[in-house]
């Protein structure tokens, strides 16, 4: 099947695998599905603690409490159930052709996309809630002493900043890798095309 | 594990040769590797007619590859790294030698768009038109049409650098 000119490379494509003695399978293959489950764990114990914060709230008519459930019910939840959707795509990955795998990946990555804006409304609320905070205890609306609520705020800002900065950086990543998947489509679309 | 440890046996250097299609870093070449002797693994139960192992096998090692590509879109490109094949009973120049051809050869396939890298890669491994077509899911007529342009291309990378 192969001509001439193939015939001449052939000895020297060989040449890469003959280190091949080394070849065997390492990796683990759990750690996929342990990357799953710490997602799956870590939705529940916010939905545990958001559920624990908004019963407390209601019981003692904390409006601290209240905010932290809101933090973690309506915010946390579905920022977490995202990443588990996206994880468990990856873990489902069928690629009967190239095309197919691309498609996969652009579907993966628009995942992630949505996710991570998700992740930056998020991180407004967390300002928001702050602020909320802060003006209920300047209502007198809040038990808690200033140096407690302080510290509240300061770490929801602290982690919004951080949250907002290392989502800038993905998502950033993320348009690149949509733009690099949509690119290699296209090749194989015009590939295909030539026949 | 005793069906992927033969497939190991028979075709770990052929799958090495492919996840160097796809990656020329040797620390994520060899990730790559795993992937595919993963996905290989996972994906044996599947397997109808035993007698259609490679293009079945090269078909799983192909889209990982491509999903390789696919994750670092858009990344930083590595360095070509030098490699130290096996030492031959020749002479070192003409070790040398055989090194810097093998490695012009990988940076150039490397450098071909993945359709023409897939089937190029696939005929050095004396696969058939057909064996190729199965393994890409492509009809045997645009295999031929991509092997035809793969080759002109791949000629001209290798004479003009």
């Amino acid at each position: 099947m192969a001509d001439d000119f193939i015939g001449s490379l052939k000895a020297d494509w060989d040449r890469t695998g003959a280190e091949a003695e080394v070849v065997r399978l390492r990796r683990r293959r759990w750690a996929p599905h342990a990357f799953l489950a710490a997602d799956l764990v870590g939705a529940a114990t916010m939905v545990v603690f958001g559920l624990i914060y908004a019963a407390l709230a209601v019981r003692y008519r904390d409006l601290l409490f209240g905010l932290s459930a809101i933090a973690m019910l309506p915010v946390g939840l579905p920022l977490i159930g995202a990443s588990v959707r996206m994880r468990w795509r990856a873990l489902a990955w069928e690629g009967e052709t190239s095309e197919g795998v691309l498609r996969s990946s652009l579907r993966r990555l628009e995942a992630a996309r949505r996710t991570l804006s998700l992740g930056r409304a998020a991180s407004v609320v967390l300002f928001t809630l702050a602020a909320l905070v802060l003006a209920a205890a300047a209502a007198g609306w809040v038990r808690e002493p200033w140096a407690a609520l302080a510290w509240i705020v300061a770490s929801w800002v602290l982690a919004g900043l951080l949250g907002l900065g290392w989502i800038g950086w993905r998502l950033a990543r993320v348009r690149l890798q949509i733009a690099g998947c949509e690119a290699l489509l296209r090749q194989f679309r015009a590939a295909a095309g030539e026949a | 594990m005793a069906e992927i440890d033969r497939i190991i046996a028979e075709m770990g250097p052929a799958l090495l040769r492919a996840a160097a299609a796809y990656e020329r870093d040797p620390g994520l070449r060899e990730d790559l590797l795993q992937e595919m002797l993963i996905a290989i693994a996972r994906a044996l139960p599947k397997l109808r007619d035993p007698a259609r192992l490679r293009p079945f096998v090269f078909r799983i090692a192909h889209n990982k590859g491509v999903d390789h590509v696919a994750r670092h879109a858009g990344g930083p490109e590595t360095e070509e790294a030098s490699e130290d094949l096996p030492r031959p009973d020749g002479s070192p120049e003409e070790h040398l030698i055989d090194v810097q051809r093998a490695q012009r050869l990988r940076a150039a396939v490397r450098r071909l768009e993945l359709p023409y890298r897939q089937v190029i890669a696939l005929l050095l491994e004396d696969l058939t038109y057909a064996e190729i077509a199965e393994s890409l899911g492509i009809s045997v007529s645009n295999v031929g049409v991509r092997i035809n342009r793969a080759k002109a291309l791949l000629r001209s990378l290798l004479d003009h650098g």
